[in-house]
């Protein structure tokens, strides 16, 4: 176990005009760890999502990540180019809408492959054989590999946003309800693969949902928000099988039982 | 006696917002010890909390008050007080948990589940840990690189329990671990858990079944004395 957290969010507020979307949000995230953050649409789960890796500029607090080389950082004292190269590289980002984290005018392996090519893979055969193997682990038929995004599915983009994204084994993975759309066939394999890649790589994540079955099979810590502010925060079962916050509770007793 | 678990003081309530703030009290100052090679059973009348005091000891429920202190390398942990991340290191090194219920991602085979809590070993010495595991509990090999999601109540039963004793932990919990099971299977478990005792874990535990404690129990905590007159 490292003793020094991937990140360190320090007093993140971030407000639309007078809605206050993020409220004096601090936490740290562990290598290794996921992370889930649950609440109803609107509390603010996607804005602080997207204040962690700049997408969003926060009103104020800190945001501190700690890259492969060693030296934590915050956000604030990166220029724009160092946080570019790490998008590129040490993070990701899966987008709720996959047409958010696509380049739609290029083929399906030309998006994994960019990725690759970021981080200095030149080689054109291993490049595409990489890109082959990722198709096939969120199972789209390889055969498609030449072909446009838009000629998939929602949910067979939602699977390549995916493997573009983790494709370079990235440092810090943000999901914002990466398996919204998907069958649930699909999303049993994808809750698998993410978490063997997360065992197997140390990957430390973020998991925006609202699915709390999908939390509580990934994240090993959850964060409760209700109205920009976080109201609870503890181990996955605690939060879901002992939730002590009033609307934690509606929650939790709110989940329909299959 | 090399204790491992001290409990003192222990209040545990629920207090259910969505129906008018109800206040459910379950027990109040219970006081507990156990050492390494000694199995007490926890036992009293269905709602007396018998359940949530493994929860607690196992962190996933909050307590009231009082202190659940585990040993951990010589020093003692106070549960209550554990940041996730301590729960999570503590949970790993000392403590395992074995409940009636199987929460698994589906397709996910059943060797694999089996082994994931000793993948360190290296992937093929734990999976041969598992199927030995599956074996002696009667699981078939033909269903080993299934997902169990299918599989009987008393099938996964068997799962979670080969997956809970995978790694042999100083304290553990178990909750009913035998409520489903046949004759055989049920035989096969108290075995192990004896098997567990005797190599010196401190065990914990809930049965259902009058015959099933008097087999694997050196002493007996009753929740009844710790209920507050009403």
């Amino acid at each position: 176990m490292t003793d020094i957290p991937v990140l360190e969010v320090e007093g993140l507020n971030k407000a639309y005009g007078s809605i206050a979307a993020c409220r004096d949000i601090s936490f740290e995230l562990w290598p290794g760890e996921v992370l889930g953050i649950v609440g109803e649409s609107g509390s603010g789960k996607t804005t602080l999502l997207k204040c962690l890796n700049g997408l969003i500029e926060a009103d104020s607090g800190s945001v501190s990540y700690l890259p492969a080389s060693g030296e934590a950082k915050t956000l604030d004292a990166m220029s724009e180019a160092e946080q570019r190269y790490l998008s590129r590289t040490e993070w990701a980002y899966v987008h709720q809408h996959p047409r958010d984290g696509l380049r739609m005018g290029v083929s399906a392996g030309a998006n994994i492959g960019e990725r690759l090519m970021s981080v200095g893979a030149r080689h054109y055969g291993n490049i595409r054989e990489q890109a082959i193997e990722w198709l096939e682990k969120v199972e789209i038929d390889p055969s498609r590999i030449d072909d446009l995004p838009h000629t998939f599915s929602g949910g067979m983009q939602q699977r390549l946003q995916i493997a573009r994204n983790l494709v370079t084994a990235p440092r810090l993975v943000l999901m914002d309800e990466p398996t919204g759309g998907l069958d649930v066939s699909v999303q049993a394999r994808l809750l698998d693969l993410i978490r063997s890649l997360v065992r197997d790589l140390d990957l430390s994540v973020i998991l925006v949902t609202h699915d709390l079955a999908v939390a509580r099979l990934l994240s090993t810590r959850l964060m409760v928000m209700q109205r920009g502010e976080v109201i609870e925060q503890g181990l996955t079962d605690q939060i879901l099988d002992d939730p002590q916050a009033a609307y934690s509770q509606l929650l939790v007793s709110s989940v329909l039982q299959v | 006696m090399n204790q491992i678990l001290r409990i003192n003081d222990l209040c545990k309530s629920f207090v259910l917002h969505t129906q008018g703030g109800t206040k459910i009290d379950v027990f109040s100052d219970l006081n507990l010890e156990l050492s390494g090679g000694e199995a007490i059973a926890i036992t009293g009348p269905s709602g007396m909390g018998k359940s949530s005091l493994l929860k607690i000891i196992y962190g996933s429920y909050k307590s009231d008050s009082g202190e659940v202190l585990v040993k951990h390398q010589d020093e003692w942990c106070n549960i209550p007080d554990c940041s996730p991340r301590e729960m999570i290191a503590l949970r790993e090194a000392e403590i395992g948990y074995v409940s009636q219920f199987l929460r698994v991602i589906p397709r996910v085979s059943t060797l694999d589940i089996v082994a994931e809590p000793i993948l360190h070993l290296g992937k093929l010495d734990a999976e041969k840990r598992a199927g030995e595991l599956l074996e002696r509990l009667n699981i078939p090999q033909n269903l080993w690189q299934l997902s169990p999601t299918t599989f009987s109540g008393g099938e996964q039963q068997r799962v979670n329990i080969a997956r809970g004793f995978a790694k042999i932990r100083p304290l553990l919990l178990l909750d009913e671990p035998t409520a489903s099971l046949d004759a055989i299977n049920r035989a096969v478990v108290l075995d192990m858990i004896n098997e567990a005792r005797l190599e010196g874990s401190a065990i914990l535990g809930v049965y259902h079944n009058i015959e099933d404690r008097e087999k694997v129990s050196s002493g007996e905590c009753n929740l009844a004395n710790f209920r507050e007159a009403a």
